[in-house]
Parts: structure tokens; C-alpha cells; sequence
């Protein structure tokens, strides 16, 4: 197998969405295709490779050549302390396979810390929520929720009892009874 | 710095669990590492955090009921109080909180900047505000669920009671108000409901008072049609009372006895004029009995002859008396002088010497002699009186018997006279009742009012009255049904009443009716929009939670983690589940994880609750060893995560592995100017508590971050 074959089974979705996703969360990003495709990512505190292959079989055989290319490319600068946040991550968009000898293989790399460590996604959909969530490491956790949790209990409860056939006036007049801590039975 | 506007700067510990003397640790960092190795007092810097902040230690709870057992102050400090200082930095200046206390209770000072102190109560209101200015939530429940994080408490969060659990993210999730609106509406449902059943018992109640009074009514109705055979009796009663024995005649013949009162009066009057005639009748066998058994009545002549006769005799027997007693007397003296010369004669015969044997003198016989010779005399003289006592007695008892003979007669004259004193009253007032029937007795007219007639009409009267009597009593008892028009009366009243309450009773259960379904449905709907909501908000930490987890990465299979909501008995649960999306299998970690990977999903839970309380949470996040047992991997996914977190809150993590440590050190080294890092290193431990080393940790690539690639221009 040549690096060029290698390349014809990159996933270049995952890669596109993996480099639109960093650049958004304001790394700086570059491709290289050292043989293989790569998307390299870097911020103040990380160093991020990203192949993305078509299979876990192709992953597995890309897994060497991408950190190959990646030590080649780290080699000639001084990273200083980054060279302990300089990381490989490889997602494909299979799911895995319940064979053991996958399972171990996958296992092998991720648990790895002999070297550069690498991180393997499988099952990861062209979408930027899995992605995303393939990349969460590398991106502050959002600490905001949904909108949901932005309003009051009490107010998300008046919606929701509304949207359910009571009548607005007597569901107001309830929740306000109850916050000024009078019986609910004055509310008729 | 943080983000966040509130950093602890400085904690002061002295006599308080592992440090006897006084520690000073300077927190005043974005990150601050404690490290160590175990039993060098790692947890005690926790506690002292926990304690200042609460007053209480969370893990050791079940020692304060322990007497005796001392689990705040140091052990070599026994008997004086523990104290923690904490200085919290904000915006405006320093905070200075400080504890003193031990087991038995604690007492909380603040200062703030340019005001005064606060003490107790006011203290812990005013430190709560200061650490959770945009939340509801206490400052335990706030610090207990998502600001510290100890070890011993790390998988109790999966350990816990599903409801338990569910509570507890109810309370971070500010969803408890919920609930509490829940069981209020249920509450008030409840009530309306126990008002409906009341007003429909009323209602009820009210219709069977309507159904028996309409019930009366109709018989009395009935009772009413019946009225002809009143009627009838009516007639009978009155043939009756007209039915007259001869000498005797209704008063008033136009008597129609129409009203229950005529009758009853008449009835009444028969009643007396029965009594009366009994009465005469018995004045008249009175006079008959005494008439049988008089004889001549005495005149007033011959009573008084023998008046006389009576006291002449008595006077004769008393004279005679008189001289009977005075023969006695005579008689008796006679005996006793008798007696005397007896007994003299008797003494002196055997004593006659020629001297007294007494006085030695000599004795005049002659005297003697003559003595007993007057002596013989006297006795002669009682034979005498003897005989005249005999005389005079017998001249007594003849008197006697005169006196007693006159007062005999007169007393049976005496007695005659009574008799016919008697007679002649008993006639004149048998007369006098006899003529005054016509007033005492109304009802009926006598022919004639004299005591012959009377007695030839008296016994027949009285059977007359009697029977009168006893008709018109029966006659009453019929008439009684004629009370059925009163009855039918008040019965109608009574319904026309109980209508109108009836109406005013279906209204109001009306009312209640639809009061209860209202709030019935308000109930059941908010607790269906109760469940929703509080799905939303769990939903809503999901992404959270598995991302954190996700990032720790400790499973090759389960690859994902959430909660899932159910409800049982009203009580929301949560139970969490850890999820092979490839082979869609799902599982809850305590089974299928290892300790390790448990306490990840444990630690991942708890910083997810963290950042989702976002400006509303606590402005620090306490992580006391939360990486025991975990692999390389996992490790180094926790320091990058460790990065994250220092961003919005100051980050103070503790661990007793070098490895950790060391990568801590390296990741959490400042790379902006605005971050500083500390590691505290807990070197070892004395009787004087830990031995500490502090260091601020330099920066890293501040002026040049971006390495590997050509900066953006």
C-alpha cells in the first residue's frame, strides 16, 4: 500500500468539518498531505492532527503513517512544554466491528502513551455534532445549556401547562399564588 | 485570573482536624494543585474549605451524634476551639470569613471591606450572597452537588438512591420548586375534592329530608281524604250525648263539636260533671248511713238533767271519797298504837324485876300497870274505827257507781246529739250540691234541683257522664287525623324550605364540582408539564454530561452517559446509564465499569453540575483526589479537561499521584497573562500538622503559543 492510495481513502467530509469546527473555536489550521491527509490544528494550549479514513481497517493502517508525518512535521520546531499537548486523533465513520482483533487493535492505540498520543474515533456521522464531539477534548465544554434551563422552573412549567390545554389566566394565577406562598385554593 | 469575579485568595487553618499549629496557604490563583502523598492532610485542607464555608463536614456527619467524640478540633488541641479563615478576592475588595468552633457548634465572623462585622446568621446570609448572588440555592446544596468534590464522596452519586439522586440534580437543576408546585396543586385538589364530597353528602342530605317531608305530606293527604268517617264518628258522638237519661238535658243542643277544641272542652265539662255527681252521691249514702243509725234525738232539757244528774253524782262520790280516806286514816293510826303496846307488852313481861336491869332503878309497877291498861283501851277504840272505815267505803263505791251511771248517759246523749248535728249537715250540703250543679255543671240541664230527684236520677247521671266522657275521649283520638290538615301544612312549608335549600345546595355543589375537576386537571397536568420540564432540564445537562465524559474516555464499548428520568409514585427518579451506541446496549455503570470507570462517570456527573449552574453556581470548583485508580489515559483526559475548568472558576484540584501531579503541573501552567497557577505539596506530616511547600508555577509560552504553525496575519 502506497501513501497515495492511502490518501484516495481519506474521509475528506470528516476532515472539512474537523477543520471548520477548530477554526471556529479560533485555532489556527493547516492541511498537509504527507502521504496521507491531515488536518493540523493549534492553539495556545494544543497541537491537534486529524485523519479521517473511510474504514477502521484503512485507520488502523493510516494510524503509523499520520503520526509518521506528524513527528516529521513537530521535529523541526522547538514545542517546548506543547510537545506534551500534541495529539493524533483519528475518526472514521464506520462503526466498529464486534471482531475482538479490531476491538484490541483500537484499544492499542488509544491506551498508548509510549509516544505522541493518539486518540481513535469510530462511528463518527459527517455531522458537526459528532465531529464535534469526536474533538471535544480540544474545546472548552459549552457551559451554557439549552435555552431551557435559562428560565425560571416555574415559567418553563407555565409553558408546558399552557401547551397542554390550561387555561393561561388560571395557570398565571396558580404559579403566582404559589410564589407568594397563598393557598392554590383562592386561585378559582 | 478566572473569569469569575470571586476567587478564594487565603486560607488560614489552626486546630482544626490534621493541623494543630497554624497553617496559611496562599490560594490566589486561577488553578491552585495540592499534592501529596496520602495522610499528609490533603483532605483536612478540604474540610477546612468545607467547614468554614458550612460549619459542618458533610462525609463525617455520622460522628457528631457520637458523644465525646471530637471529629472538628485537632486531637492534640482538645478543649480550645478550631478556626478556619478564609479570604475570599472580589471586585470590590477582600472577605474575610472565619469559623471558630468544634464538633458541638460553630460560629461564623465576616468582614467585609469598609463595614462592619456581621456574626452568626447574619454572617452565613451574607456569605451565601456573596458566593451565590444569581441563585435560590443554599450554599450546602450549591457546595455539596457541585463546588466540592471529595473523594469518599465521589460515587455516592451513583451509589444513591435513585429518588435520592433525583433530588439532588432536582435541587442544581432548581427543579425542586417543581415539585413543591406539584404537591401543592395536589394539595388543593385533594381539598376541593373533600369539598365536593361534603357538598354532595349536604345535597344528598337534603333531598332524603325533601323525599320524607313529601313522603308526610302524602300520607297526611291521604289521612285527609279519610275525613268523611270523622264525620260519621262525629254523629255517633252526638246521638250519643243527646241520649239524655230522663232528668237531664243538654244544655246547648246545637252542638256540632267541629273544632278539636270543642271537643276536647267538652270532654272537659262531661269529665267534671261526672265528678260532681259521684261527689253528691256520696254526701247522700253518707246521710243515709247516719240516718240509719240514729234514735230519738235528746233535747236540750234533757241533756241538761243529766248534766246535773252527772255532776250532783260526781260531787256525792267525791264526799264519800273524802270520808273513806279519813276513816283510813284514823284506822291506820289506830293499828300503828296497837302495834306499839304489843311489841311493849312483848318486851316488858320477861324483863318485869323489881329493877331496870338498865338503869338499876326500881320499877313502879303500878305504873306500869295503869300504861297497859290506857293501852288496852285504844285497842278497843280500833274495832271501832274498823267499822265505820267499812261503812264509809262501801258509802263510796255506791257513789261511785251513780257518778258513773250519770256520765254514761249523758254520754250517749251527747253522742246522739252529734249524730244528728252530723245528719242534718250532711243533708244540707248533699242540697246545697244538689242546687249548685246548675252552675258547676253547664253542660247538662236538671230538671229539678232538690235531693229526691237526685237520688232517682244519680245513678244514671253518672253512667250518662261517664260514658259521655269516655266517647268523646275516644272520639278525640279520631279527631286527632283531623291535625292531618296542620300537618299537611308544615309539610308543605317544610318542602318549600328544604326546596329552596336543595337549590342552593346543587348550586354549590355545582360549584365544587367544577372547583375540584378544575383543580383535579391542574394537578394531573402539572404533573405531566412537570415531568416534561424537568426532562427538558436533565435533557438539557445530557450534552454535558456525556461530553465530560466523553473527554475521560473510560470505557471502549460504552462510549456515552445519561440519565434516565422516570417517575414512580408521583416522585421523580434518575438513574444513570452508560451507553454502547454501536451495539445499542445500555447499562448502569455500577454494573458494568470497573471502580475506576465508575468514579469517572461519578467525577463527570459532578463537573457537568458544575459548569451547567454556569453564573448561577459557586465561583470555585474543589476536586479533592478525583483521579484515584484511573488509567494514563483517562488521567491526561482529566488534566486537559483541568484546563477548561480553570476558565470560568478557580480550579482547586488535589491528588495524591506524582504522575498526576506532574501532569497537572505541566497542562495548568499559566499561557495567558491573565492565569496564574499554584501547587501547594503537602511534603509530610507531625504532631504540628502538615509540612507545606508552595509555589507559584511560571508561565508558559505567554509571548508565543502558536509553535507549530504560521500565526494568522
Amino acid at each position: 500500500m502506497n501513501n497515495t492510495s492511502l490518501s484516495t481513502r481519506s474521509d475528506d467530509d470528516l476532515l472539512r468539518l474537523a477543520e471548520g469546527i477548530f477554526s471556529e473555536q479560533g485555532f489556527q489550521v493547516e492541511t498537509m498531505s504527507e502521504g496521507i491527509d491531515l488536518v493540523i490544528a493549534e492553539n495556545r494550549y494544543f497541537i491537534v492532527a486529524i485523519a479521517a479514513m473511510n474504514t477502521i481497517g484503512n485507520l488502523i493502517l493510516a494510524e503509523p503513517i499520520a503520526l509518521e508525518a506528524l513527528a516529521k512535521r513537530i521535529h523541526s520546531v522547538e514545542l517546548g512544554p506543547k510537545k506534551w499537548d500534541t495529539y493524533l486523533v483519528l475518526l472514521t465513520q464506520e462503526r466498529s466491528a464486534e471482531e475482538d482483533a479490531v476491538t484490541r487493535d483500537l484499544y492499542a492505540i488509544n491506551y498508548d502513551t509510549s509516544s505522541l498520543r493518539r486518540i481513535v474515533h469510530t462511528g463518527i456521522d459527517a455531522t458537526r455534532e459528532a465531529v464535534g464531539h469526536a474533538l471535544a477534548p480540544f474545546i472548552e465544554p459549552a457551559t451554557s445549556t439549552t435555552s431551557g434551563a435559562s428560565a425560571s422552573a416555574l415559567d418553563s412549567l407555565l409553558g408546558a401547562l399552557i401547551a397542554r390545554g390550561v387555561d393561561e389566566e388560571f395557570a398565571q394565577r396558580a404559579i403566582s399564588a404559589f410564589e407568594q406562598g397563598a393557598t392554590l385554593d383562592d386561585i378559582l | 485570573m478566572t473569569s469569575s469575579s470571586l476567587t478564594i485568595d487565603r486560607l488560614r487553618i489552626e486546630a482544626f482536624r490534621g493541623f494543630r499549629d497554624v497553617r496559611e496557604f496562599d490560594l490566589s490563583a486561577s488553578a491552585v494543585i495540592v499534592t501529596g502523598p496520602n495522610g499528609t492532610g490533603k483532605t483536612s485542607f478540604f474540610d477546612a474549605l468545607q467547614w468554614a464555608l458550612l460549619g459542618r463536614l458533610e462525609r463525617l456527619e455520622g460522628l457528631r451524634s457520637r458523644r465525646n467524640v471530637e471529629h472538628v478540633v485537632n486531637q492534640y488541641r482538645l478543649g480550645r476551639k478550631a478556626s478556619v479563615e478564609v479570604e475570599l478576592g472580589l471586585s470590590t475588595g477582600s472577605v474575610i470569613v472565619r469559623r471558630t468552633g468544634d464538633q458541638g457548634g460553630s460560629t461564623l465572623e465576616l468582614e467585609r471591606p469598609g463595614g462592619a462585622s456581621l456574626f452568626g446568621e447574619e454572617a452565613e446570609s451574607e456569605l451565601r450572597r456573596i458566593l451565590l448572588p444569581n441563585s435560590e440555592l443554599s450554599l450546602e446544596s450549591a457546595l455539596t452537588t457541585s463546588g466540592l468534590m471529595q473523594q469518599d464522596v465521589l460515587r455516592g452519586v451513583l451509589e444513591a438512591k435513585p429518588a435520592d439522586r433525583y433530588r439532588q440534580l432536582s435541587t442544581v437543576l432548581g427543579l425542586g420548586v417543581l415539585e413543591d408546585f406539584e404537591e401543592a396543586t395536589r394539595l388543593a385538589a385533594k381539598q376541593a375534592s373533600e369539598r365536593e364530597t361534603q357538598a354532595r353528602t349536604q345535597h344528598a342530605g337534603i333531598n332524603d329530608a325533601l323525599k320524607q317531608t313529601r313522603d308526610r305530606f302524602e300520607t297526611a293527604q291521604a289521612r285527609l281524604a279519610s275525613r268523611p268517617q270523622i264525620e260519621a264518628v262525629r254523629e255517633e258522638v252526638l246521638n250519643a250525648l243527646r241520649t239524655t237519661p230522663p232528668g237531664i238535658s243538654l244544655a246547648d243542643d246545637d252542638w256540632n263539636l267541629e273544632g278539636l277544641d270543642e271537643v276536647r272542652l267538652a270532654a272537659t265539662a262531661f269529665g267534671v260533671a261526672a265528678e260532681k255527681v259521684d261527689s253528691i252521691q256520696g254526701l247522700l249514702i253518707r246521710a243515709d248511713q247516719l240516718r240509719a243509725v240514729v234514735g230519738d234525738e235528746p233535747t236540750a232539757d234533757q241533756l241538761s238533767v243529766l248534766s246535773a244528774e252527772a255532776t250532783q253524782a260526781e260531787a256525792a262520790r267525791s264526799d264519800a271519797e273524802t270520808l273513806r280516806a279519813a276513816a283510813q286514816t284514823q284506822l291506820n293510826t289506830a293499828r300503828l298504837a296497837a302495834a306499839d303496846v304489843a311489841k311493849l307488852a312483848a318486851l316488858a313481861v320477861p324483863l318485869l324485876t323489881d329493877n331496870c336491869p338498865v338503869c338499876a332503878q326500881r320499877i313502879d309497877r303500878a305504873h306500869v300497870e295503869r300504861d297497859l291498861l290506857e293501852r288496852a283501851d285504844a285497842t278497843g277504840t280500833l274495832l271501832e274505827l274498823e267499822r265505820i272505815f267499812v261503812e264509809r267505803a262501801n258509802a263510796f263505791s255506791e257513789a261511785s257507781a251513780i257518778a258513773s251511771a250519770a256520765r254514761d248517759a249523758l254520754s250517749t246523749a251527747q253522742q246522739e246529739a252529734a249524730r244528728w248535728l252530723e245528719l242534718r249537715e250532711a243533708d244540707r250540703a248533699s242540697a246545697a250540691a244538689i242546687e249548685a250543679l246548675a252552675e258547676d255543671v253547664r253542660i247538662v240541664a236538671f230538671e229539678r234541683h232538690d235531693v229526691e230527684s237526685f237520688v232517682a236520677i244519680a245513678g244514671p247521671a253518672t253512667v250518662y257522664f261517664s260514658r259521655a266522657r269516655r266517647t268523646l275521649q275516644d272520639f278525640l283520638e279520631t279527631f286527632d287525623r283531623q291535625s292531618d290538615q296542620g300537618a299537611i301544612e308544615r309539610a308543605a312549608a317544610e318542602i318549600r324550605g328544604l326546596e329552596g335549600a336543595l337549590s342552593t345546595a346543587q348550586a354549590l355543589l355545582a360549584e365544587e364540582s367544577a372547583r375540584s375537576r378544575k383543580l383535579r386537571t391542574l394537578s394531573e397536568l402539572t404533573l405531566e408539564a412537570r415531568v416534561e420540564v424537568t426532562q427538558q432540564r436533565l435533557q438539557s445537562i445530557h450534552p454535558l454530561f456525556a461530553n465530560i465524559f466523553q473527554r475521560l474516555d473510560p470505557h471502549p464499548a460504552f462510549k456515552t452517559v445519561e440519565f434516565e428520568l422516570d417517575t414512580y409514585y408521583r416522585r421523580g427518579t434518575t438513574s444513570p446509564l452508560v451507553i454502547d451506541q454501536v451495539a445499542s446496549i445500555s447499562a448502569d455503570p455500577l454494573l458494568v465499569f470497573s471502580t475506576s470507570q465508575a468514579n469517572i462517570v461519578a467525577l463527570s456527573y459532578f463537573i457537568a453540575m458544575s459548569l451547567s449552574m454556569n453564573e448561577s453556581g459557586l465561583p470555585f470548583l474543589l476536586l479533592d483526589d478525583p483521579v484515584q485508580s484511573m488509567d494514563d489515559v483517562n488521567v491526561l483526559g482529566f488534566a486537559d479537561l483541568c484546563r477548561h475548568l480553570r476558565v470560568h472558576r478557580q480550579l482547586i484540584v488535589s491528588t495524591h499521584e506524582r504522575r498526576l501531579s506532574g501532569l497537572l503541573e505541566r497542562k495548568l501552567a499559566p499561557r495567558a497573562e491573565e492565569s496564574r497557577t499554584k501547587i501547594i505539596r503537602f511534603t509530610g506530616w507531625d504532631r504540628s500538622g502538615p509540612t507545606v511547600d508552595q509555589q507559584t508555577i511560571e508561565d508558559q509560552l505567554v509571548d508565543d503559543p502558536i509553535r507549530l504553525l504560521r500565526p494568522a496575519s
